[in-house]
């Protein structure tokens, strides 16, 4: 009875947003794990088959390369748009124009995947940055980008970098003018370096940002798909897929609902476990 | 209390960003309805309905908002001869229009009226008890004129399904300008397509185009080489009695490697953006295409018959016969539709003289009728060929096997088409595929 006074009036509040979330995404969930289960195309009603759709994604060899062109992106697109969100971002911390370069890097970021997919499209097509390499003498270098394995997918991450780097610089230009001056004051009188102070003081005091961007930049690059889709549909001969497009694909261009759920039970459970480590880790470490 | 708050908002914030991962392709379908359109779960099977008393209306769901236009023309046919007006629910590509026909089957809102695939991805919907036979209607539209010969590829254990909306050649196009700038002529023999590369290749044009931008794109040219060198082996590859590595498969593949080591195909281009202005400048002078490719020509300001033609390749053998690939495009009712029994007279009413003339001259294709004649100086001419010869139909390949295999054999012929070295590794990746697909379908 004094729990229900106690905290009565705080379920109330909760209660229709976890409602909510049951109804819509606990039980999309559970059916979504009940379907991986089974090789429901739609149309016939399930037929139980085990383990079967799990065992075949580490037997296809789709799967693999979609696995592995997976962990490609995650690298790729923790390193270089955090790592070139913080070097703009120091490097624009001081500068005259700042604004104007802020805007300029984060344009990207205002605009669609869908259109920047199609940008890079053209840009890597004939007319495009082939054109150049050929008018300048390095037509060896002119390759077929986005037919041409794996340089497809190095490609395609290149336009996500250009597309994702502005919004990091952005959050870690905030974090910046939100460091205490004192720190930095007691460096420069102990005749710290420019690259001591950003070792020892900016980067520690910059963590609780960094979590941040981090931890959202991994779970985006599991998640990629809408500029793959725009650029490659995840060919040629699905060289380009990762896990998110195979997912697409197996369920709604085949039909393999069975097989697609698989997937993404797969892929929530990477992105679940991968975050959840990081999260324990740096958080730990914060505390 | 301040870790576990920044832990809990990490995670929400996480869980929000999966969330959103798993909308991406459920949004896609409300989305593709075009501007103006019903929505897709609206029935309209209310018997007053219609703006005049006694018509009735039916929804027809298809994935070429174009038509919509169409159903402008053809509504005043229908409610004339069926007093059923159709109502459209256009999808803007296939993905999500197959989803919501497929998902709409399950629920109380299963599509009227839909455009669907012959072959197997009409067989499946046959088997799973979702489509409304039409065997009976049939024979009223056979004394009406209609050629019973088109009801084959919707014939399955003796019963006939829908009604062939658009039916399609797969035929070379050529550029008159550069045929007639090099005195040539479209080949009747298979040497005289070669000499016809090697002519083209001598004064510096590329003779053949090509397009892999879609995972269809793949089946084009294996198809062709199959049909021009053994049609029997190709009819039973795709129903799983032969195999992808038997040797009359290696030597149609081989047959079409030649072509790259000769250097007859110009790099893929995009069919949907590049290859019809590409062909109208003469970067290549022929394309291998359905029939329906005719109107992106024209898009690209060509004249049919004046500017461009087309030609069935010839075979490569005489025992290969004459032959043709064929893509019919069918309109099928649900068998559990709210207003089952008016769309199959709405139906049947857009196979009237007058209805599949207005189709003809909307959309082109082969007439559905002995008394109809198309407008379009191509296919005219096309169907007179095909008749006098007394070529036979085969189904093209996306159709005449299962999807699971036709998707994958593509996109491994993709993988052809860029590497013409990984013949073998092509075919035994398609043969291992297959071997797992019709053991499991037995």
């Amino acid at each position: 009875m004094n729990a229900w006074k106690k905290h009565g009036a705080a379920l109330c509040y909760t209660l229709p947003a976890a409602l909510i979330i049951v109804a819509f995404f606990i039980t999309s969930i559970a059916y979504t794990l009940y379907v991986s289960f089974t090789d429901y195309d739609g149309l016939d009603s399930p037929h139980w088959v085990g383990f079967e759709n799990y065992a075949r994604l580490f037997q296809d060899m789709t799967y693999i390369t979609s696995l592995k062109n997976t962990l490609i992106w995650v690298v790729a697109t923790l390193v270089f748009p955090v790592g070139l969100g913080l070097l703009f971002s120091v490097m624009l911390q001081r500068i005259k124009g700042q604004r104007l370069f802020k805007n300029i890097f984060y344009l990207p970021y205002a605009m669609s995947l869908t259109v920047v997919g199609v940008i890079w499209v053209l840009l890597f097509s004939r007319t495009g940055i082939n054109f150049v390499l050929t008018q300048v003498g390095l037509d060896k270098l002119a390759l077929d980008w986005l037919n041409t394995p794996p340089y497809n997918t190095y490609a395609m991450i290149v336009a996500s970098i250009w597309q994702g780097t502005g919004t990091n610089m952005l959050l870690f230009l905030i974090g910046l003018g939100s460091l205490p001056k004192e720190p930095f004051e007691a460096a420069a009188i102990d005749g710290a370096g420019r690259a001591r102070t950003f070792w020892n003081i900016t980067l520690p005091l910059l963590n609780p940002i960094t979590i941040v961007v981090l931890g959202m930049s991994l779970v985006n690059s599991f998640k990629i798909f809408d500029i793959i889709w725009v650029m490659t549909m995840g060919g040629p001969y699905r060289s380009s897929e990762t896990l998110a497009v195979t997912m697409y694909r197996e369920s709604f261009v085949i039909f393999h609902f069975g097989q697609g759920a698989a997937i993404s039970i797969v892929l929530t459970v990477i992105s679940i476990a991968v975050s959840w480590f990081y999260l324990r880790q740096t958080i730990v470490k914060e505390a | 209390m301040k870790r576990i708050g920044l832990f809990a908002l990490l995670t929400v914030l996480i869980l929000s960003a999966l969330t959103a991962c798993g909308g991406n392709g459920k949004e896609q379908a409300p989305s593709s309805s075009a501007p103006g359109s019903a929505p897709a779960g609206s029935a309209a099977a209310s018997p007053t309905g219609g703006g005049e008393q006694g018509t009735v209306q039916a929804d027809f769901y298809y994935d070429n908002p174009a038509w919509t236009d169409y159903l402008k023309e053809i509504n005043p046919i229908t409610l004339k001869n069926s007093q059923t007006e159709l109502k459209g629910v256009p999808y803007n590509e296939p993905t999500s229009f197959q989803t919501a026909i497929r998902v709409g089957f399950t629920t109380k809102e299963a599509a009227d009226i839909f455009k669907w695939w012959n072959g197997y991805q009409m067989k499946e919907l046959v088997d799973a008890g979702y489509l409304a036979d039409m065997t009976n209607e049939w024979k009223e539209m056979v004394a009406d004129g209609v050629d019973p010969a088109v009801a084959s590829t919707l014939t399955f254990d003796g019963k006939t399904y829908g009604i062939p909306a658009g039916i399609h050649y797969w035929v070379m196009f050529y550029n008159k300008k550069i045929f007639d700038e090099n005195n040539l002529q479209p080949p009747k023999t298979w040497d005289e397509f070669i000499n016809i590369n090697e002519t083209l290749k001598s004064k510096g044009i590329t003779p053949i185009g090509t397009t892999s931008v879609d995972v269809w794109n793949g089946f084009i040219w294996f198809e062709e080489f199959m049909i021009r060198t053994h049609p029997d082996v190709y009819r039973k590859l795709v129903v799983g009695e032969a195999k992808y590595t038997d040797p009359e498969v290696v030597e149609a593949m081989k047959l079409w490697q030649s072509f790259y080591d000769k250097g007859y195909f110009d790099k893929p281009t995009d069919f949907q953006k590049e290859s019809a202005p590409a062909f109208a400048k003469g970067q290549f002078a022929m394309y291998l295409m359905g029939s329906w490719y005719s109107d992106y020509f024209k898009g690209a300001g060509m004249e049919p018959g004046k500017d461009f033609g087309a030609f069935v390749l010839p075979s490569v053998t005489p025992e290969a016969g004459n032959v043709v690939i064929s893509e019919v495009t069918p309109f099928l009712v649900s068998q559990n539709a709210k207003n089952k029994d008016n769309a199959v007279k709405a139906l049947v009413a857009l196979t009237k003289k007058e209805a599949n003339e207005k189709m003809l001259s909307l959309y082109g294709g082969v007439p559905i009728r002995k008394d109809v004649e198309s407008p379009d100086p191509i296919i005219h001419s096309l169907t007179s060929d095909i008749s006098a010869g007394q070529y036979q139909t085969i189904t093209r390949f996306w159709e005449a096997t299962p999807s699971e295999l036709s998707e994958y054999a593509s996109s491994e012929f993709i993988r052809f088409m860029l590497n013409p070295d990984q013949l073998d590794r092509v075919l035994d990746n398609v043969q291992k595929k297959a071997e797992q697909y019709w053991a499991e379908h037995k």
